[in-house]
């Protein structure tokens, strides 16, 4: 049970570091942005107490040390420069090891210390731990108001509210007002109901961070920590909170003086004309910090493994459905075939939600790269500038996945090899900064990704070349661009003149298309020279189901994906077999064709037509040659089984109306054998 | 004393194939069912006699007379076993092509006998042992390793890929 925690904590955390690692690099952009500096203490700050609960002690103090070099920041004692950045990403990525590891992994002290010295020139102030609590330093006395909503099920989390006023009680000087509701606390207590807010005036030395570690336990929208000044009574928490508990007549500024007089005499004896909310020539601090998360309201995680259970009991639900369908026609019952016809209405509905929610912007992808990005080209002394486009187009997540090391891979060598140096970019006229645009975006059912770099493009005498080198062409054959380009794709061919850290090893484009092809996914490569190079990735938006086109082969049911089927016709057999080859003829072009009954070991049958299917795919036109088309069919692809993993025809098969399976061909298979062989 | 004799004993499936008695441990079997929907998959492994839907998941069919290396040619039987495999810590569902489920019989694993290495006409890898009831001798399968998928998918590759997969690769 404690390691489900752990784990969830575990990728709960991850997603943290990914968005911090993003936010560092914005940082570095803008240096002065208040509401990332803000956002990058606030992530830190529930790391560190979220590590301290599941006992990741290491990533609690690095953590910390993270937290209190950002609180300088937003005090203004020390400022961005590359060089912090340069330190709190390594930090982070100190942070990431940790996680992936073990909980105990060893601390890199000597950069730590030295990353806490570094910025720690100011902490005699800064560092307010209980030791400064209790030497109180009255000027650093602030007046906070505390407003405290505990759910109503408060209790059934194991949590009491008692705890929490006491904690407060024991920081400072309080003045707390409990809005019962009708039932006396006690009582709510008893009962286990909790309907009591409580209105807290605080006059502490604490910062509003260490205060909302009373409330660790507690949401954030039950609990909202605002500092008293001037404005107060404009704040809009504030009049929400009083509007419920108080009569809409008195004013909120009576209110707030009333209930703060004795605790700001108090402050008055204490730190003289410096209390702030009095002196009306005090300069806010700023130091209101809004504990509500922004823009990830409303989210929560769940394991994919739940998703695709969730999945996979609507994919039966959506057999069953037409099961019944095909029941009640049968029936003729008006009244019942209304009422099927509904269900099938929700559950298609249901299932398209089902899908959607594997759905996950590119972004959450793309934005990692910032990263990959800004370091490779510091590494290879080139200037790079990223622009994203489309990260909001949705994809599946196991897809996304799966692109993750692809997409890093054409990303290096965009930069190790399409990217020249900024005096190269200089004398070829071009900025010194180059670009690197990762664009996503819908067509029909894919989604694609397409890269482009404005770099000098890909050599293609360079290929050619190697490739007569290598013996995939002859020196006198001709060869088109396209041609040349697809070279790069086989196994082995690299051009890469000396082999860097960053690529060129040999394993390359050739690893990039098969994980690609291997989700259903395809690759184009365009080049210019010195305008630069365009790789498009064509993606399915899911993998778990596809349109497809059913046929026949012999006694077997075989599926094709829709999307490459570009046209079908009868045709003789003579016609197709006299010639004795495996070319058709089709639009003044000759294409190749596959006999499925062949490649099945199927015995001939004696009708005299065949049906011919012409495919097409990466804009090459092949055709499978089968006994008949069924119709169109939408189809839930589930797995073979690793019993067929070494079957290469089928890549899945899929439960039909009546219970029983079709195959789905694997066509990326179907092309290979036919085009390039 | 008897409570424990009767905690050790374990039930198993009691099945048959022509003339041999098999059993499975009964815990590793979820379904005995009628064979009515296969669907051939084209050059899958002999082995293989086809893939089912069971409860939304495809299943394949294993046909233990091909498996046994049975010599004799005899009608496959129509009685589908479906049980859970173990492969690399994953659940694998797999169906046993069988001719007759005959009973479910009970006994202590002590009860198993070692099967000797001569003497048997397949492989006794396959079999945890023999036991011996009312003058009949019963097989108790392994279920894990007469069901091993990278043996079952490695021998589909050797057998039954076209050559030109060879050449591709």
């Amino acid at each position: 049970m404690m390691n489900e925690f752990v784990n969830s904590f575990i990728d709960e955390a991850r997603e943290l570091l990914y968005q911090l690692e993003s936010d560092l690099l914005l940082l570095e952009k803008t240096p002065g942005d208040r509401k990332i500096t803000d956002n990058i203490f606030r992530v830190m700050h529930n790391l560190k107490g979220a590590a301290r609960m599941y006992g990741f002690e290491n990533m609690q103090y690095v953590a910390h040390e993270f937290e209190s070099i950002f609180d300088q920041i937003r005090a203004g004692k020390i400022s961005v420069s590359k060089e912090l950045i340069d330190d709190t990403l390594k930090a982070r990525d100190i942070l990431m090891s940790m996680l992936d590891k073990n909980p105990s992994t060893a601390l890199n002290q000597d950069f730590l210390k030295q990353l806490s010295d570094k910025y720690a020139e100011s902490q005699n102030i800064t560092a307010a731990g209980p030791v400064e609590v209790i030497s109180g330093k009255p000027s650093d006395q602030r007046l906070f108001c505390i407003l405290f909503t505990p759910d109503k099920q408060v209790f059934e989390r194991g949590l009491n509210p008692d705890k929490v006023i006491d904690e407060i009680q024991a920081s400072g000087k309080t003045k707390i007002i409990a809005h019962e509701n009708e039932t006396p606390w006690e009582a709510q207590k008893s009962m286990k109901f909790c309907q009591t807010a409580w209105e807290i005036y605080l006059f502490t030395s604490l910062t509003i961070n260490e205060m909302g570690e009373v409330f660790l336990f507690y949401d954030d929208d039950e609990y909202c920590i605002n500092e008293i000044k001037e404005d107060s009574a404009n704040d809009p928490s504030m009049l929400v909170f009083f509007q419920q508990h108080y009569n809409s007549e008195a004013s909120l500024t009576d209110h707030l003086l009333e209930c703060t007089r004795d605790l700001k005499e108090d402050a008055d004896i204490s730190a003289g004309a410096n209390t702030p909310g009095v002196n009306p020539n005090e300069e806010s601090g700023g130091k209101s910090f809004n504990h509500s998360k922004p823009g990830k309201d409303g989210t929560i995680n769940v394991s994919s493994q739940k998703l695709d259970e969730l999945l996979n009991l609507v994919s039966e639900l959506v057999i069953s459905t037409a099961a019944l369908d095909a029941h009640a026609i049968r029936l003729k019952d008006l009244q019942l075939n209304n009422l099927i016809e509904n269900v099938e209405k929700l559950t298609k509905r249901f299932r398209i939600n089902a899908l959607d929610l594997r759905l996950i912007p590119v972004g959450t992808l793309l934005n990692r790269f910032n990263r990959q990005v800004r370091d490779l080209s510091e590494d290879l002394g080139k200037k790079v500038l990223l622009v994203l486009e489309g990260q909001e187009t949705e994809i599946d997540k196991s897809v996304l996945r799966s692109i993750e090391s692809p997409l890093m891979h054409i990303i290096r060598n965009s930069i190790d090899h399409g990217i020249e140096s900024p005096q190269e970019r200089l004398q070829k006229g071009k900025t010194d900064k180059g670009i690197l645009k990762i664009a996503a975006f819908y067509s029909g059912a894919n989604v694609i990704i397409q890269i482009h770099d404005d770099g000098r493009g890909i050599n293609l005498e360079k290929i050619r070349e190697r490739a007569i080198l290598k013996g995939y062409i002859t020196p006198d054959q001709s060869v088109t661009d396209q041609e040349l380009l697809n070279l790069i794709m086989e196994p082995g061919f690299t051009t890469s003149e000396n082999v860097s850290i960053v690529s060129g090893r040999g394993v390359g484009m050739d690893v990039v298309r098969k994980e690609l092809n291997a989700i259903g996914g395809s690759l184009i490569i365009e080049t210019e020279k010195d305008l630069g190079t365009s790789i498009t990735m064509k993606l399915p938006t899911t993998l778990s189901i596809i349109d497809t086109l059913m046929l026949k082969v012999n006694d077997s049911h075989v599926l094709i994906p829709l999307l490459e089927v570009e046209y079908c016709y009868m045709e003789s057999r003579n016609n197709l077999y006299l010639k004795n080859s495996n070319y058709l003829q089709y639009k003044n072009n000759m294409v190749p064709f596959i006999s499925l009954r062949q490649k099945f070991n199927f015995p001939l049958h004696n009708n005299p037509e065949e049906m011919v299917i012409i495919l097409n795919k990466f804009n090459t036109r092949y055709a499978i040659v089968v006994d008949d088309i069924i119709g169109e069919q939408q189809a839930v692809i589930k797995p073979l089984g690793e019993l067929f993993i070494n079957q290469p025809y089928f890549s899945g098969g899929s439960i039909l109306v009546d219970g029983n399976l079709a195959l789905v061909l694997d066509t990326n298979y179907l092309f290979n054998q036919s085009v390039l062989n | 004393m008897r409570t424990q004799d009767i905690e050790k004993r374990k039930s198993y499936i009691n099945f048959s194939i022509g003339n041999e008695n098999f059993a499975i441990i009964v815990n590793r079997v979820l379904e005995i069912m009628h064979l009515n929907q296969l669907t051939h998959v084209p050059n899958a492994s002999d082995f293989v006699k086809g893939i089912l839907n069971f409860r939304g998941a495809i299943v394949p069919v294993i046909n233990l007379r091909k498996r046994f290396n049975f010599m004799q040619h005899e009608v496959d039987g129509d009685m589908v076993v479906v049980v859970e495999v173990m492969n690399n810590d994953n659940h694998v569902l797999m169906g046993l092509l069988v001719d007759e489920v005959t009973d479910v019989i009970e006994f202590e694993y002590k009860d198993i006998r070692t099967v000797p290495e001569i003497g048997i006409k397949y492989n006794p890898d396959f079999l945890e042992g023999f036991i011996e009831m009312n003058g009949k001798f019963t097989m108790v399968l392994d279920v894990d390793r007469v069901l091993s998928i990278s043996e079952l998918a490695e021998v589909s590759e050797v057998s039954n890929m076209p050559k030109d997969i060879h050449e591709n690769q």
